[in-house]
């Protein structure tokens, strides 16, 4: 493992794997980017939330929604490592999420993906995510998984 | 730290792969390796009475070769097992017993599925599993 590439979600479980990522990577003196990436879906619904505030005239941009995506990734890994001494690099993107992390794996030369297995339904039924399949089969590198 | 870590292997190219990632951290982190073959119950269960024995017999042995091509790359001491179940449960609660850190399992299996599709029993490992697993698919044969 050289450089790592955890994928940040908006979950309870993401700091579990952001840990394990961090540790990993720690131990064998890898680097490690979080990522956090925001839908198109996701900001065309916060485009048009703030585009229904009345006075409020500020655009919601696609750069703001990157920054956003970056912010929300660096304050998980600052959570996680709390108290540990891991270095990481957050890296926020919009876009297709399976498309977009094996975009940036690749781009950045990253050698492990780690990525949560478990999604849970609105209802709170477990659900094993399709996103996390795709990546195991489409990247060709290690994909850790945890599934908490 | 990671002080155990699982390799399950069904002795398959797919398997491989992660064998040899696996033994990699394994090592960077002096952690503990357990090879572990599973025995598919229903291997077994589906096969004639009277070859049923000799069948299981001969599983068992496919999976001490497959178990010794783990220890060979490891170049290390490491501990073995053969099971006998479903691979993603015996998988799951063998990493529990042994409180493991990390369990690493190939992306496809010996029964050849499509490769798009992942194997029935790395899905089921990495759905269940309570530790991280790792995974590594197998290169296409053309890039590997």
């Amino acid at each position: 493992m050289e450089r790592a590439l955890a994928v940040v979600e908006g979950t309870e479980e993401t700091k579990q794997l952001v840990r394990e990522a961090g540790e990993l990577a720690a131990g064998v003196d890898a680097e490690l980017l979080l990522l956090h990436v925001t839908t198109e879906e996701e900001f065309s619904d916060r485009a048009s939330t703030l585009a229904s505030i009345p006075n409020y005239d500020t655009e919601y941009s696609v750069g703001q929604a990157r920054d956003g995506a970056r912010q929300f990734a660096d304050d998980i890994g600052r959570e996680a490592f709390e108290e540990l001494d891991v270095e990481y690099e957050a890296v926020g993107a919009l876009g297709d999420k399976e498309e977009t992390i094996l975009e940036i794996a690749a781009e950045r030369d990253c050698d492990h993906l780690f990525i949560s297995g478990r999604k849970r339904s609105p209802t709170g039924k477990a659900l094993f995510g399709d996103l996390t399949q795709s990546v195991i089969l489409e990247f060709d590198g290690t994909v850790t998984v945890t599934t908490v | 730290m990671i002080d155990t870590v699982i390799i399950a292997t069904d002795g398959s190219a797919s398997a491989s792969r992660a064998v040899s990632v696996a033994l990699d951290l394994a090592r960077r982190f002096e952690a503990e390796v357990h090879a572990l073959y599973v025995v598919e119950e229903s291997d077994v269960a589906a096969a004639p009475d009277d070859i049923r024995d000799r069948l299981q017999k001969a599983l068992e042995a496919d999976g001490e070769t497959a178990l010794e091509d783990v220890r060979e790359a490891s170049g290390q001491e490491i501990a073995t097992a053969v099971c006998e179940g479903r691979p993603g449960s015996e998988i799951g609660s063998y990493a529990r017993e042994h409180d493991a850190d990390l369990v690493a399992v190939g992306t496809r299996g010996r029964h050849g599925e499509h490769r798009f599709v992942l194997g029935s029993v790395a899905e089921a490992v990495v759905r269940s599993c309570p530790v991280p697993v790792l995974t590594v698919r197998q290169l296409d044969a053309a890039s590997a």
